[in-house]
């Protein structure tokens, strides 16, 4: 084999060795992980987004009501992932107290006191973006006892509203933005720690999973949010056409995830090691069909396509387009995980993958958790039927 | 490192402004220092199961010239560490070099390297694992809640989840053994002395000899983990990652030419046995 540092290639799998013996010991993260990526990735480039408009000056329509409460439906069924996730759940408090010599390389530890900043304030400002007066009316009806319950979960919200005070607003839109970035970051730090998988540990992947996220806040925003707002709340006419802003964010992260993609894969080729050459080997062959049929057509290709060009007036391609961009996100990450984790360490050969059957079963319970609970937040919180986000444009 | 039951971990009053006091100390930007996990409570209570043998830098020498394959070690670990069906706390993989018919046969043990540099110690999120003074990685199992991390951040697939516990599990150099004077299992029980096993601060060691004597090699060296766990006749081949054929992926054995009736072709000696 030539030395893969002056000589750009992506190896054969070489056929002069074979091991008879081999050990590999199951990989410890499964589909769970791409779930709680994706989940949380997306609450993230929500978040991002929400918090870029409504610095904007966007307090009213469809986005500025229902971004929280999707978020938060995200969080919740993305945790769910990690606690399935994790063998032993009821530890993870010791997290919060052991552990902290290795603050700077355990990112998890960040994650568990982030995330749920994360979640209680999206339920903070899921009542703030309702409003102080449709609050205090739906409120104002309880009994008493009910009525205190209500105050509490709504964190006394038909008091006061967060955006009567400029400065205050601006803080916490700041704090917002930085947790909707550490979000979709989060998982991807996480496997870029993981010194052992030498495919995992370049920041590619945490950009990737950054632009994907944005994308899917953006699509989301765009075409399901609206769709939301019209058949739970029954607003006046039916959402339609597209924001520019929004359409330019989704255009602009998808490419951005793309070329990370692309120039990742060039890096590896051109300057990987041989672990790394051996993963994309994995990516490039035996993985190639489906990364380009779910990761670079379905997530990047069709996409780009149809928000790129007047094709984007066709209803249909334009909602085909937002799962596109759905779909690919999940894909990549499973792609990168799936590259990871394929390979065995302690001697040849790859790793088969097979989702186990429980692993579906939580991967289903929480997609549908989290339909379930958004739909659940949307019909019992009075949310004022307004403008939809495509009449603001 | 198995616990014994009055081991049970509570939180005393000390230890949670120990818990505090790092915190603080990350809120200020300050490291604190990897050589003293303070916030490990065995280690703060001072027990030498945690604590270790200070003084000593354990290590282990394998000398692939005198290993015949014969998995003695493999079931010693087993049983002195009551380690489930599939999992193995050291295994010795069987390797065919060179292709047909200029073939030889290597065996390759492998265990936790101890590194000196462990890359799973620092991505526990739960203090559950940590070097002990003698150089030994070990695990607390009532404390790891079983993430995955440090199986993932081990470069050598030393690390596992245990079926059992639910935990992470990994060699620990038989603590228990070496902690009372014993030898590790794997080395007491090894048939052609290939293992041994010493204090690298003792120039009179074995392994001290060895490493002064004889050429030794470690797994993985770009890493930068520094294995505790040298080799003697460590050829270039087997001291990465093996490179294969993907055997255990059907699209990938296709991909190199082999097929479903590979391995009867193998069998009955119409193909050789690495494509």
């Amino acid at each position: 084999m030539s030395n893969p540092l002056t000589t750009p290639q992506v190896i054969e799998a070489p056929q002069r060795l074979n091991e008879l013996l081999n050990i590999g010991h199951d990989r410890p993260f499964s589909l769970l992980l791409a779930n709680y990526s994706w989940m949380l990735g997306a609450a993230g480039g929500l978040v991002i987004l929400w918090a870029f408009f409504v610095w904007r000056g966007r307090r009213s329509g469809a986005a500025f009501q229902l971004t929280m409460p999707i978020t938060i439906a995200l969080i919740i069924a993305g945790f769910l992932n990690v606690l399935a996730e994790v063998r032993q759940p009821s530890r993870l408090i010791y997290g919060y107290i052991y552990g902290w010599n290795y603050w700077d390389t355990a990112i998890i530890k960040y994650g568990i006191i982030l995330l749920p900043i994360f979640l209680m304030l999206s339920w903070w400002l899921m009542f703030q973006c309702i409003g102080r007066e449709a609050l205090a009316k739906t409120i104002g009806r309880f009994s008493s006892p009910w009525r205190g319950l209500a105050d509490f979960f709504s964190l006394w919200g038909r008091r006061y509203s967060l955006f009567d005070y400029p400065m205050l607003t601006n803080a916490v839109l700041a704090v917002m933005l930085l947790l909707g970035v550490f979000a979709p970051l989060y998982s991807g730090i996480f496997l870029m720690n993981e010194h052992g998988v030498a495919i995992w540990n370049t920041p590619a992947q945490p950009l990737i999973f950054l632009g994907t996220s944005v994308a899917k806040g953006a699509v989301i925003l765009m075409l399901f949010v609206p769709s939301l707002y019209h058949l739970l709340i029954k607003t006046p006419r039916k959402p339609g056409g597209v924001d520019r802003d929004l359409r330019a964010f989704a255009i602009c992260a998808t490419l951005f995830s793309g070329i990370i993609w692309i120039g990742w894969m060039w890096w590896i080729s051109r300057f990987g090691t041989i672990e790394e050459l051996r993963a994309a080997n994995l990516f490039m062959g035996p993985l190639a069909g489906e990364i380009f049929w779910n990761w670079l057509f379905i997530g990047l290709i069709f996409p780009l396509a149809v928000l790129m060009s007047p094709l984007c007036r066709i209803p249909l391609l334009r909602y085909l387009a937002a799962l596109g961009v759905l779909w690919g996100s999940y894909a990549v990450r499973v792609i990168i995980l799936i590259g990871g984790q394929a390979l065995a360490r302690s001697g040849a050969g790859y790793l088969g993958f097979s989702p186990a059957g429980e692993v579906l079963w939580y991967t289903g319970f929480s997609f549908l958790f989290l339909a379930g609970f958004l739909v659940l937040i949307v019909l019992i919180l009075p949310f004022k039927p307004t403008r939809s986000l495509a009449d603001e444009t | 490192m198995a616990k014994k039951p009055q081991d049970k971990k509570t939180i005393g009053r000390r230890q949670f402004m120990t818990s505090l006091g790092a915190l603080g100390a990350v809120a200020t930007g300050s490291k604190a220092s990897k050589a003293s996990p303070s916030v490990n409570a065995g280690w703060a209570n001072g027990d030498p199961a945690y604590r270790g043998q200070a003084g000593k830098r354990w290590a282990m020498l394998i000398d692939l010239r005198k290993c015949v394959g014969c998995q003695a070690c493999t079931a010693a670990c087993k049983i002195e560490n009551n380690i489930p069906d599939g999992r193995f706390r050291t295994w010795v993989p069987d390797v065919e070099l060179g292709v047909f018919p200029d073939t030889r046969r290597a065996f390759l043990p492998r265990l936790c390297n101890h590194c000196n540099r462990p890359s799973c110690i620092e991505v526990c999120p739960a203090g559950a694992t940590w070097q002990r003074e003698d150089g030994a990685v070990v695990i607390d199992y009532d404390v790891c809640w079983g993430c995955g991390s440090c199986v993932d951040a081990c470069p050598y697939d030393a690390r596992f989840i245990n079926p059992v516990t639910q935990t992470a599990d990994k060699c620990t150099f038989c603590a228990q053994r070496i902690d009372q004077g014993l030898l590790p299992a794997c080395v007491e029980t090894c048939t052609g002395g290939a293992r041994q096993f010493g204090d690298m601060n003792d120039p009179d060691s074995p392994v001290s000899v060895a490493l002064r004597t004889e050429p030794v090699q470690v797994l993985k060296p770009d890493t930068g983990n520094e294995p505790r766990v040298f080799y003697i006749g460590l050829t270039h081949a087997l001291q990465n990652n093996l490179p294969g054929s993907p055997t255990l992926w059907s699209e990938g054995r296709e991909a190199v030419g082999l097929d479903e009736d590979s391995e009867w072709r193998i069998a009955t000696g119409e193909e050789a046995d690495h494509v």
